[in-house]
């Protein structure tokens, strides 16, 4: 690097040309689709009601007038922090204790709880929403119906339609998420740690409270505030159960300003709400980093494999297993009701009359109806695209970011992590405000483009990760025996990377399918995914369809994480630990 | 056959830490000519720059400024700006971590210099060679097991095979015994040392452990902070350091501290110690009334029989104080009157008891003057 000249007539200074081509037009991408959406969101929340950024010449700050002296304000941001708040505490608690159970305990059937976790990932929120909806709804909510043909009460004995209800089911369904994340924790802490309190007097409950609770603290932490951060931009649960049980919370307020049934979209109050909740998203990723690096001074995660040693249950063992089913059936509760619609010509309570008018014209519709298929059809593309746009991407600045280090790769590495911190439904709405009037705007390709950006922050950390844990000397080796270049990246660095890559595809191609945030702020009649006809024909209502669908979506993703999942794991497995050198 | 000419470099400041501050350089003005057929050691304690100066003669960092020549092929000159790459210096290389693939077979990590290198072999030539290859370091019965399935010896020997596999003139090896049992370590260091001077290989070896580096050694550059502070045989070394640096990492050593009494003509003269006037060699440039700095080799000592007096030239007298049996020797503190140590390496079949007074003996010879300051 100090030596210019030294370079200057080999194959070492174009490569070295190459990469700095390529990561100034990455940093140049990046910039295009992550920091222009939020200077022209930044600019219409200046601009007067009613005009769009490009239109308008004036800057007014009256939006923000509005909005801060609006009294609904502080309710709805006190209601996403109490939303967020109390599912990741439930989520948390549940999958630490089924986590706990299953790495630390001699727990029955731990590969079936671990595989049902991990599959449960694919599984779109919404769909269990629905199915939840269909179970509890006050009026013919199968629980309703069951507790007052039970107890012979009139009236409505629980409704899914209320605050403690969503946080309850959204606890439920990232406690899987949290369960994955937890359980590396566990699996990573040196048990000779927890020996070296015991041999030292502590007694079990001692040594769970004074080493290892205080040990995976930090850890613990940081997987909450990461949910956390999350579940502040949630947008889906919220629209399905907080529009009808009128609570709303900012990624729901900023939905409703934009879609507004009685009057003009107002695009600037809009841009206003998000500028507030980017600003709240900002400050809970500087959170979750301090954190993160007050847990690095504990660095348990050695990244060894320990063989953790497994405590006894003894006569807790049934009571521990039962509570484990307990949390699996209910997790399959919303599901078998939403099987159950699906072959129902309308929606009823499960009966032996019901089931006489089984019928399978659902699932018909779902592969003959132009809309349907179109959906189905334009899901697949927006998986394939998406999910291979962020990868390949990923790689490419996870490299540069890895092993250049210059002022450049240090710009893009903090570029392609700005997604992390904008919520959904503000990048929504900025992606909507900058391309309403280009010819991208109602094709599937905008929401391609949506998915990039709002993914490739997973994507290029996950692939950062994977490629600090391939020692540069294995591709050094290659240059010494004399490979080229990309010989090296094709038999070493790539071979390396592919369950890494194969994992990261898939997270990304499962929330793209399951994502309804972009599709609904950017739909049209043309660019219809599953997951919006899905929120269509439910809104419609056209239950027994949209269950259809609902099924349709589940079982086409289960069927592609499923395998790969499996194919990827052997793949790891086939390299253990031992040479990873 | 290896020149290296003036490397100069410095890493950029890393992270956070420290920014802004330039870090020390890395290298500083290192030179080393490396005859044909050479073992070469590069010895040095940790963070001194050996693992740096070796990936700048394999290409895989540059050196600020500096020239590097191999045979009569200048590969890296900062000043007309020639820089050849790694794949392009037709070097084996064997990494500290291994670096075995994880991925590919035994017999695909060794292959893999023949397949991709500059020269492309037809696959029956390639079989033949891996195979010698392997026999070479008796690996031949594990040519299709995964890499993952290989002990850290095996390893070790896949790497080593794979760095000569394809018959390079120069082979640099970076600590490839230190992630080894101490028993398994004995036996490759005369192996190795064998195998590439069997082949007439110019090899240059990393290593922090002056042990490998005195055993197995042509010739040593110890270095420290970036430079080469000695260049020698392994008995210059030893027997004729020129620091107490050098000193102290070649071995155990007595620095003692004394003064210059007497300059006496045929280079030798007296100085004033704790435990009395020592006669030794003195460099040519020595004054009386300078400050001396000494060093006694503790397997130099020597302990005279019990009931000695202490008379005589270079004979002092001490009381035995910690002792410890460590088989091979006993490790024996002598403590003078004024309370100054010497240390002693002594037969184990000859056991000093703590308190008990003893004679012993600073052989002139084995005296060396390292420094002379007024
Ligand atoms: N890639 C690097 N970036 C920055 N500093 C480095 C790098 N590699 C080595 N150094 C620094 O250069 C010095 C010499 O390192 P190295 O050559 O690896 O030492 P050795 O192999 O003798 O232990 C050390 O101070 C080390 O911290
Ligand atoms: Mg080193």
């Amino acid at each position: 690097m100090s030596s210019a000249p030294a370079a200057a007539l080999t194959n070492q200074h174009t490569r070295r040309n190459v990469t700095t081509i390529v990561s100034i037009v990455l940093l140049a991408l990046m910039t295009l689709l992550v920091v222009a959406p939020l200077l022209i969101l930044f600019r219409t929340s200046l601009a007067p009601s009613g005009e769009l950024p490009f239109e308008s010449g004036t800057y007014s700050p009256d939006n923000y007038i509005e909005a801060v002296t609006n009294p609904r304000l502080l309710e709805i941001v006190l209601n996403t922090l109490q939303y967020a708040l109390g599912s990741v505490t439930i989520g948390v608690l549940l999958a630490f204790g089924i986590a706990w159970l299953v790495e630390r305990t001699d727990l029955p059937g731990k590969a079936l709880v671990r595989t049902l976790m991990y599959s449960w990932m694919a599984i779109p929120p919404v769909v269990l929403a629905f199915g939840w909806i269909l179970l509890g709804n006050p009026g013919n909510g199968i629980i309703n119906v069951v507790v007052r043909a039970l107890f012979g009460v009139e009236g409505v004995a629980f409704t899914i339609y209320s605050m403690s209800s969503m946080i309850v089911i959204t606890g439920l369904a990232i406690a899987p998420t949290a369960f994955s994340m937890i359980a590396g924790l566990l699996r990573n802490m040196d048990p000779q740690l927890e020996s070296a309190g015991a041999v030292h007097g502590a007694s079990g409950l001692g040594v769970f409270r004074t080493v290892t609770l205080p040990l995976l603290v930090p850890g613990l932490m940081s997987v909450g505030i990461l949910l956390f951060m999350a579940m502040i931009q949630a947008f889906d649960l919220p629209l399905v159960i907080g529009l009808t049980a009128k609570v709303q919370v900012l990624s729901t307020q900023i939905f409703l300003l934009a879609n507004s049934d009685i009057s003009r979209p107002d695009y600037s109050l809009t841009a206003t709400f998000g500028t507030f909740f980017l600003v709240l998203a900002a400050v809970l990723m500087t959170v979750y980093f301090r954190v993160v690096r007050l847990g690095e001074r504990f660095r348990v995660v050695t990244g060894k494999a320990f063989r953790p040693s497994k405590r006894p249950l003894g006569a807790w063992k049934l009571p521990a297993a039962v509570m484990v089913g307990l949390y699996f059936t209910i997790m399959l509760l919303p599901f078998l009701v939403l099987l159950w619609t699906s072959f129902q010509p309308f929606y009823a309570i499960p009966s032996w009359e019901a089931l006489s008018r089984f019928t399978l014209q659902n699932y018909a519709s779902v592969f003959k109806e132009r809309q349907i298929t179109r959906a189905l059809f334009n899901t697949i593309i927006l998986i394939l695209f998406s999910a291979t746009i962020v990868m390949v991407l990923s790689v490419m600045i996870a490299w540069i970011a890895v092993r250049t280090k210059t002022r450049v790769s240090r710009a893009l590495e903090l570029v392609s992590f700005a997604p992390m911190a904008i919520p959904p439904v503000v990048l929504a709405i900025a992606i909507l405000l900058i391309y309403l009037r280009t010819p991208l705007y109602g094709t599937i390709w905008l929401i391609i483009l949506a998915h990039v950006t709002a993914y490739i922050a997973y994507g290029t950390r996950t692939m950062h990760a994977a490629l600090l844990q391939i020692h540069k000397e294995l591709e050094s080796a290659a240059l010494i025996s004399g490979a080229g270049w990309f010989t090296m990246l094709r038999r070493v660095i790539f071979p390396l990377l592919l369950p890494h890559i194969l994992n990261g595809w898939l997270w990304v191609a499962g929330h793209s399918a399951r994502d309804i945030t972009f599709p609904l702020f950017l739909i049209t009649a043309t660019n219809v995914v599953a997951a919006s006809e899905l929120y269509v024909l439910w809104t419609t209502p056209e239950i027994p369809k949209s269950s259809a669908l609902a099924i349709v979506l589940v079982a086409g993703l289960l069927m592609l994480v499923v395998p790969v999942q499996i194919f990827t794991s052997r793949l790891e497995l086939g390299r253990s630990s031992k040479s990873s050198a | 056959m290896l020149r290296l000419e003036n490397l100069n470099k410095y890493y950029p400041p890393t992270g956070e830490v420290g920014a802004g501050a330039m870090p020390a350089p890395a290298l500083t003005d290192v030179s080393l000519d490396i005859a044909q057929g050479e073992f070469f050691t590069l010895l040095g304690p940790s963070g001194c720059g050996k693992t740096t100066t070796l990936q700048c003669i394999a290409g895989l960092e540059h050196p600020g400024t500096g020239r590097i020549t191999m045979g009569d092929r200048v590969v890296f000159d900062s000043d007309p700006g020639i820089l050849v790459p790694p794949n392009k210096r037709g070097l084996g290389m064997v990494f500290q971590s291994y670096a075995i693939w994880p991925h590919m077979t035994v017999y695909e990590n060794v292959a893999f210099p023949l397949q991709h290198g500059p020269r492309k072999l037809p696959s029956s030539t390639v079989r033949t060679k891996v195979q010698a290859a392997l026999e070479r370091v008796m690996l031949q019965d594990y040519v299709d097991r995964p890499a993952p399935y290989l002990s850290g010896g095996q390893q070790q020997r896949v790497a080593l095979a794979r760095a000569l596999v394809s018959e390079p003139s120069i082979i640099l090896l970076d600590e490839p015994l230190s992630n080894l049992d101490a028993k398994l370590r004995d036996a490759m260091r005369v192996e190795l040392r064998d195998l590439v001077k069997a082949l007439g290989i110019t090899t240059i070896y990393v290593t922090h452990d002056q042990t490998e580096a005195l055993s197995m050694s042509d010739r040593i550059a110890l270095m420290n902070k970036g430079r080469v502070v000695q260049l020698g045989t392994p008995e210059d070394l030893y027997l004729r350091p020129k620091s107490a640096f050098v000193a102290e990492f070649v071995g155990r050593s007595n620095i003692i501290q004394g003064k210059v009494e007497q300059v006496g003509v045929d280079g030798r003269g007296v100085v004033n110690t704790a435990f009395g006037p020592l006669s030794c060699p003195l460099p040519a440039t020595a004054q009386q009334g300078q400050t001396a700095e000494l060093m006694v080799r503790p397997h130099g000592v020597e302990i005279l029989p019990a009931g000695a007096e202490a008379k005589g030239a270079n004979v002092f007298a001490a009381t035995v104080g910690r002792t410890s049996f460590l088989g091979e020797f006993f490790d024996i503190e002598l403590v003078s009157a004024d309370g100054a140590i010497v240390r002693v390496f002594g037969s184990p079949y000859q056991r000093h008891e703590t308190g008990t007074a003893v004679a012993f003996r600073l052989p002139e010879d084995r005296c060396l003057v390292l420094a002379c300051r007024s």
